[in-house]
């Protein structure tokens, strides 16, 4: 990850102290990071070390965990998929939680069905729903994610992104990554169901606001400074240049002088 | 006196990477206490009993004592005080394997308190160091019960806080591999606790055992074993000096009194690789890598040249790198630790620990197909050679997606994972809760790879055009085009990882590891494929070489062959000195 994730410039001095020093494994240390958990929330900030750091605190002390916290944690970082953020945060936590887990695909698709939530401990149910919601952004099943997510059926799903402010915004910040990184135009159509939009006027203030480099041509959305766009997609890859290292030939030159000797 | 002149070869040393398969179902020898009517004064008699014949056998043993080994431990104890590594190191290395091979290949070494102690004065110092060698035998070879367990942690605290006490004598020195395995051993031994008690629970047969555990919630416990490492590392200002070292200054500028000693110079750099191994463990990856900060793998620092240490940090670092889908970097980490084992592979046969160094990478190029099952690179050829020999169906099932793949990933990924560990005692009360964390992780690991299934059929389908539409690929793979275009964003989004160029290991860039790139364009899909140029001059080079190998094979002579043999001859040579040494004595 960019050094810019491991310490982001919004990271508190006293946060950097904890995390650099020994203090990370000091139980008293739980409650500064709980409250900088709190503070990400309402700041729209992120601190994936930190958050990693008080996970593993829980993961000591046990009896220290504050399901609250761990949810909002595991919300926080629904906000910078596709990045493994979730994965690792989940990897801390007790293996109990995720014990019951498991999703089946619908028939003739490939976007899972809602994990059952229906065990005895909250919990863990509440893992689910959010490691269900991580899947769907994974697999960028935007429209199944912002159906689950405003359900009138299971309205736990917007209870536990709730204290994250700006989650919407975070999560289709996060979509147009995916499509500037692989569009070169898109349809409105598009757009309106994968960041949820209701009306054109949404879409074309996002377009606006966080996509310079794009504007609307009629029914579309077309990256500005494209003129080729009858050319195959950019490829970063080059052909490996054929270096050899003089090295390589010391076998080959010692075995002409080999020749050499052999002969005269 | 066992006095013999050592020749020895650092690279000739391999040391077990800590992963023995242990399977102690024995029923463990505590029950000499009668639980039924148990009173303390019952109890305090039984002990003194114990005592007493304890004594009595341990008089006996020590009157049975192999002249050899006597005079073994006697020239062992001779060499530490007289602080000679070069000749510790032969003790260590070979006499005490040859030993074991003789005498104690199934029985543990003579008691350390009552028949070693005696021998050498009750020398703290050496009695420590050997009772750790006396466990380390033990849990190789046999199978250490609860009390083994207890004793060797007591023994390691002992041994720590004579080192970590700044009156002790500052010049002891150990030899580094001997420090390698001091640390490798300590934590081997503390997540085999964590086994051994969580299956003690989940049988939860030994109530008696069981009770113990909970009496003893400090003994091998994470806190501990993390307090030793930290304390070494900041003793030794560890991490000081390999900054220094970086910036091309002297580290000893910054070492301090204690960490310009070697003993805390090699125990500190050891610790650091320790923490890496135990938040792996723990399934902490990020942290793991995060502790390897100071540590330049590209460059080869003295500590490379115990072989055991740099096994150990490449698995881990590849493994890490995996689990927070680095797949490239795990890749590069674990293509690199493997050529350097299968080119020093001459060496490593003749080596006691040759088995776990087969396993351990087996368990590597398990790993390095998984990742290329899920990031296709291209690998070193004859590295690519030995994972088709060795997993080239499953790496084949696995590249072919779909629900069928999932189970190989399963089984590669159960055999070739450290052995995970939870940090705390488990629930006594309620064994149900306590969840194998192996299972935990391997359930994350399956939901990215679940996520990832569709990737290898739109791969094969892409390959074939330069254009195509999204409606057609949707009717070839029988999906809903919306769907489809959540796929291929998919996949484009998986060929971007983010990969080492320099600084720490956690650094990295964003990068495209794919030679098929897609871009969309409304419902057009543009394909293009990179063709990535063959290296012609390797190719030529090596078949150069193999074609001056046939013509020596036809002129029945082979000058690389002729050379290894000549090597051998010393070797054997070599050891027939020294045995023919041993046997005059």
């Amino acid at each position: 990850m960019p050094s810019s994730a491991l310490t982001p410039s919004s990271r508190p001095p006293e946060i950097e102290e904890i995390l650099t020093t020994l203090s990370r494994y000091n139980p008293e240390t739980t409650t500064v990071l709980q409250e900088y958990v709190a503070t990400q929330c309402a700041t729209g900030s992120y601190d994936l070390m930190a958050n990693l750091a008080l996970l593993k605190l829980y993961q000591f002390n046990p009896e220290l965990m504050r399901d609250e916290t761990v949810l909002n944690v595991l919300a926080k970082s629904l906000t910078v998929f596709p990045q493994p953020d979730f994965t690792l945060a989940l990897h801390l936590l007790p293996p109990s939680l995720l014990h019951q887990y498991s999703t089946a695909s619908a028939p003739s698709s490939t976007i899972p069905l809602p994990p059952k939530a229906d065990t005895d401990d909250q919990l863990s149910n509440s893992v689910h729903r959010l490691t269900y919601l991580n899947s769907l952004l994974e697999l960028e099943a935007f429209p199944a994610f912002w159906r689950i997510l405003s359900s009138d059926v299971d309205e736990e799903y917007a209870d536990l992104v709730a204290d994250v402010t700006g989650f919407e915004d975070a999560i289709r910040k996060g979509i147009s990554k995916g499509l500037i990184l692989s569009m070169r135009s898109f349809k409105i159509e598009t757009a309106l169901s994968w960041w949820n939009f209701t009306n054109r006027e949404a879409v074309e203030q996002w377009v606006e606001k966080e996509m310079p480099e794009w504007v609307i041509e009629g029914d579309n959305i077309v990256r500005k400074d494209d003129g080729d766009a009858t050319a195959a997609a950019t490829s970063t890859l080059q052909p490996v240049p054929g270096k050899i290292k003089f090295e390589q030939f010391s076998r080959v030159i010692r075995r002409v002088y080999e020749n050499e000797l052999l002969h005269h | 006196m066992d006095n013999e002149q050592v020749a020895y070869d650092y690279d000739d040393f391999i040391q077990k990477t800590g992963d023995y398969d242990f399977e102690d179902d024995e029923p463990l020898a505590t029950d000499l206490i009668d639980h039924e009517g148990y009173d303390e004064e019952q109890l305090l008699q039984q002990q003194q009993l114990f005592q007493r014949q304890l004594q009595l056998q341990q008089q006996q043993a020590a009157a049975q004592l192999p002249d050899a080994v006597r005079n073994f431990i006697l020239y062992f104890h001779h060499c530490l005080k007289e602080n000679n590594v070069y000749d510790l190191h032969g003790c260590y290395e070979n006499s005490f394997n040859r030993l074991t091979e003789k005498f104690y290949k199934n029985t543990p070494w003579p008691d350390p308190h009552g028949v070693v102690a005696p021998l050498v004065n009750n020398d703290q110092p050496f009695v420590t160091l050997y009772t750790e060698l006396y466990y380390r035998h033990l849990y190789a070879k046999l199978q250490p019960n609860l009390e083994d367990r207890f004793a060797s942690y007591d023994n390691y605290c002992i041994w720590f806080n004579y080192i970590f006490d700044s009156s002790s004598p500052a010049e002891m020195e150990l030899p580094t591999n001997w420090a390698w395995d001091i640390i490798d051993e300590f934590i081997y031994q503390f997540n085999s606790f964590a086994l051994y008690r969580s299956r003690i629970v989940r049988k939860s047969h030994n109530e008696e055992e069981i009770q113990q555990l909970r009496e003893h919630p400090q003994t091998w416990s994470t806190y501990t074993v993390l307090n030793v490492l930290y304390s070494f590392i900041q003793k030794s200002r560890m991490n000081e000096q390999l900054e220094a070292i970086k910036e091309g200054r002297d580290p000893d500028e910054v070492a301090g009194e204690d960490g310009s000693r070697s003993l805390y110079k090699t125990f500190g750099y050891f610790s650091i690789i320790g923490l890496l191994r135990v938040h792996t463990l723990l399934g902490d990856f990020t942290l793991a890598l995060k502790t390897m900060e100071g540590i330049d793998l590209s460059k080869k620092s003295k500590y490379a040249r115990v072989a055991g240490a740099q096994f150990t940090t490449y698995y881990y670092v590849g493994f890490c790198y995996m689990m927070m889908r680095r797949y490239s970097d795990a890749i590069k980490a674990f293509s690199h630790i493997l050529l350097y084992i299968s080119r020093t592979k001459g060496f490593h046969n003749r080596s006691a620990q040759y088995d776990s160094v087969t396993k351990r990478s087996e368990q590597m190029y398990a790993l390095l197909a998984i990742c290329v099952a899920l990031c296709p690179t291209r690998l070193d050829d004859s590295i690519h050679t030995t994972l088709r020999e060795k997993n080239g169906e499953q790496l084949a099932r696995m590249q072919r997606g779909g629900e069928e793949s999932l189970p190989v990933f399963e089984e590669l990924f159960s055999f070739s994972c450290p052995k995970f560990m939870s940090h705390g005692p488990p629930d006594y009360d309620n064994p149900a809760n306590n969840v194998d964390p192996l299972q935990h992780h391997l359930k994350v690991f399956m939901m990215d790879v679940k996520k990832t299934m569709l990737v290898p059929t739109l791969r094969s389908y892409l390959k074939l055009y330069s254009t195509m539409n999204i409606e057609k690929l949707a009717t070839f793979l029988e999906m809903d085009p919306e769907e489809l275009r959540s796929a291929l964003v998919v996949f484009k989004q998986k060929s971007r990882q983010v990969r080492w160029t320099e600084g720490s290991l956690l650094d990295g860039e964003v990068v495209n590891v794919s030679d098929l790139d897609i871009s969309l364009e409304g419902d057009l899909i543009n394909i293009s494929e990179a063709k990535i140029g063959r290296k012609f001059g390797d190719w030529f080079l090596r078949n150069t070489a193999k074609y001056y190998a046939v013509q020596d094979t036809i002129l029945n002579k082979n000058p690389d062959k002729q050379e290894e043999k000549e090597h051998k001859d010393k070797r054997r040579e070599r050891r027939e000195k020294n045995a023919e040494k041993k046997g005059n004595k």
